[in-house]
């Protein structure tokens, strides 16, 4: 009988098997009750992932489904009655054009843009200055920075508005983008510079020190030494406060008053408050919404991961 | 080329005191090494003369020029980092030629010193390549290379050769050896390592706790070391210890350990003896002060030889002369085994006498 098992061993470990798993087949000759160990231990983390991305998925398939169902098909069936699949693109038309979809793509650029833009800049910068530079109450500054994050934003909500309203009225910040702009970028600030601040101290210190002998000024050792090499972790960020704004409903509804400048967020709840029960559109609009931060993310996942990580262990 | 002059240098972080009032002056295309171990201040002197940590109270000076407010940039200094500093992202080229660009120089002049510095240190195949890319070796060589092409006043060195494996370590040694005979830069080498200090400086600045224990060229340090710390850190093996009392016997002023008795050498002979009479001394002397008896004089004693370590060119032997021990450096043809006695012969009269209690050598 072992005879037969070891002469069956390589046999099987070949097929389709990576270079370790025949490496220790060779050296070690399992069981079958070991391989069939190791199969079970490897499927069931696979099985649970794919439970945890199935449980994940559905409710985005079903959405994607809905959007494209005719209105008629919603009313009557679910979205996995898949014998009754009709696909039509006239939510998307109508959410487009009649619903004003597309002047709200448009807003959300306008507000997301520079509201990602700006904090990016003044994170940075902030970051480099709370690592490497000395100055008066450096550190202590900093833990009151990050003991801010500890504000739920909802809480400076009234405050900021009033801030805008009343102290500088006749700027009328609130009409514009300009309110919706700052407001983004200042709840943004403590957790981008938290975040960047730690990433930019674990760079070797020795490093900045030669660009200061070199002759560089702070500004010359930022631009051309700190920037390029901690890409990854303000694309990272950058990315983070992208997705975080693109989203984000609540400051719209509170700092962007002129109905025109609405963004998608909150085009998509007028939807739901005009046509209670008009799933068609509603699928469509909010189907919209993601696009885009699905497109950012695959695109450039690789920084997300890598700046994550490296803005934590590195 | 300039002399870098420190005066009366103190430096505080907190409570500690990391450089104690140390005075010192590098002088024009001088190679000075400061050498000590590690906490004692070198390193914290160093960066004090470039500028990147501030000194408590005291002046530096660099040519005839106080700059105890310059920043570094002003100070026509270039440093290398024992870590190296490169800067990861850019090639090799830009790496030198980074800090001549935030200068201004002219093109062609940037060009021209990048060739000669990469020539100079054989690195000029390596020109487009990124840090990551090159061995620890070369990528020793551009940090090297960045300093020199700044052509400096001073070079400030922080330990730039203990990344480096043994035997490039050595070979790297002579290289900026040679490199400062071409350049003749005024060279602060911070190291912990005495033979890298004994090795490349013209002179010798031994500190410990802070303090500058002495000032010396290599020879005078092992010849003459100022006190029990600089006889004990210069040399290899370090040189033997054992405490005893000064005594007359015989009509001869002897270092008594109490089962083993030694002449005083010559150098704390008249009044000096006569001052250490009834003192309690440590009495020091070299491995290679102690011979195999072979008649040329000497200071006999009969030795059991309890370890023996076998060099190749020599064996170092740690004997005991009642209960006395030492390590002695000696040919391999003088017949040590292990277990049996052996004559040696104490070369006395190299030998050095410190104060026990405050450590200073005793010398007439």
């Amino acid at each position: 009988m072992s005879r037969d098992r070891r002469a069956n061993t390589p046999a099987v470990a070949r097929p389709g098997a990576t270079g370790v798993v025949v490496r220790r087949a060779v050296r070690r000759e399992p069981t079958i009750a070991n391989r069939i160990v190791s199969v079970i231990d490897r499927s069931a983390i696979h099985f649970v992932l794919a439970l945890v991305a199935l449980i994940w998925l559905v409710p985005t398939v079903g959405l994607l489904i809905t959007s494209f169902r005719p209105r008629s098909d919603i009313q009557a069936t679910g979205w996995w009655d898949i014998a009754q699949l009709h696909l039509t693109s006239e939510n998307y038309q109508q959410v487009l054009q009649a619903q004003g979809m597309f002047e709200a793509f448009l807003n959300t650029v306008f507000i997301a843009v520079p509201s990602t833009l700006l904090p990016l800049a003044i994170c940075s910068l902030a970051a480099y200055a709370f690592s490497w530079m000395n100055f008066p109450f450096r550190d202590t500054i900093f833990l009151i920075i990050v003991g801010l994050l500890m504000v739920p934003v909802q809480v400076a909500f009234i405050p900021v508005l009033t801030l805008f309203r009343e102290l500088v009225p006749q700027l009328e910040l609130t009409r514009g983008y300009v309110a919706i702009w700052l407001a983004h970028t200042a709840f943004a600030l403590p957790f981008g510079i938290f975040l960047l601040r730690n990433f930019f101290i674990t760079l070797p210190g020795e490093m900045i020190e030669a660009s200061r002998i070199d002759g560089a000024s702070d500004v010359q050792i930022f631009r051309s030494v700190i920037l390029p090499v901690t890409v990854p972790a303000i694309a990272a960020y950058g990315i983070f406060q992208f997705l975080w704004v693109w989203n984000d409903l609540l400051m719209a509804l509170v700092f962007v008053q002129d109905s025109s400048k609405y963004p998608m967020t909150r085009a998509v709840l007028n939807l739901l408050s005009q046509y209670g029960t008009e799933w068609h559109l509603l699928a469509a609009g909010a189907f919209l919404v993601m696009v885009v931060p699905v497109i950012v993310f695959f695109s450039l996942q690789r920084y997300f991961v890598q700046g994550l990580l490296a803005g934590s262990i590195k | 080329m300039a002399t870098v002059r420190l005066e009366h240098i103190y430096k505080k972080f907190g409570d500690v005191i990391a450089v104690n009032d140390l005075s010192l002056e590098i002088r024009d295309e001088e190679f000075l090494v400061l050498v000590g171990p590690s906490g004692c201040g070198k390193t914290t002197a160093l960066r004090m003369v470039a500028g990147l940590e501030e000194q408590t109270s005291g002046d530096i000076f660099i040519g005839d020029r106080l700059v105890n407010d310059v920043p570094p940039k002003d100070r026509d200094i270039a440093m290398v980092f024992q870590n190296y500093a490169l800067y990861p992202h850019m090639d090799v080229t830009d790496n030198l030629s980074f800090g001549l660009k935030l200068w201004h120089v002219v093109r062609d002049e940037i060009k021209r010193r990048i060739e000669d510095a990469a020539r100079m240190l054989g690195i000029d195949r390596l020109l487009q390549r990124k840090p990551r890319e090159l061995s620890g070796g070369q990528r020793q060589r551009v940090a090297l290379g960045r300093a020199i092409v700044r052509e400096p006043k001073v070079f400030l060195m922080d330990e730039p050769l203990s990344n480096l494996d043994a035997k490039l370590r050595v070979q790297t040694r002579a290289d900026l050896l040679k490199l400062h005979q071409r350049v003749k830069t005024t060279t602060i080498y911070v190291t912990h390592d005495q033979v890298e200090a004994m090795t490349m400086g013209d002179r010798i600045a031994v500190m410990r706790d802070g303090l500058l224990q002495q000032l010396d060229t290599p020879e005078g340090l092992y010849a003459s070391p100022a006190n029990l710390f600089v006889a004990g850190f210069i040399g290899s093996p370090p040189m033997n210890f054992f405490r005893g009392t000064v005594r007359q016997v015989d009509g001869q002023t002897m270092v008594d350990t109490g089962s083993v008795r030694v002449p005083l050498p010559p150098r704390v002979a008249g009044g000096a003896a006569r001052a250490a009479l009834g003192r309690e001394v440590v009495y020091g002397i070299r491995p290679e002060d102690i011979e195999a008896q072979n008649g040329t004089g000497g200071w006999p004693v009969r030795a059991n030889i309890e370890v023996v370590e076998y060099l190749g060119n020599e064996v170092q032997v740690h004997a005991n002369v009642q209960g006395v021990t030492f390590v002695a450096r000696l040919s391999p043809r003088a017949g040590a085994r292990v277990g049996e006695d052996l004559p040696l012969s104490l070369h006395t009269e190299r030998a050095h006498v410190f104060d026990a209690k405050t450590e200073d050598a005793i010398s007439g």
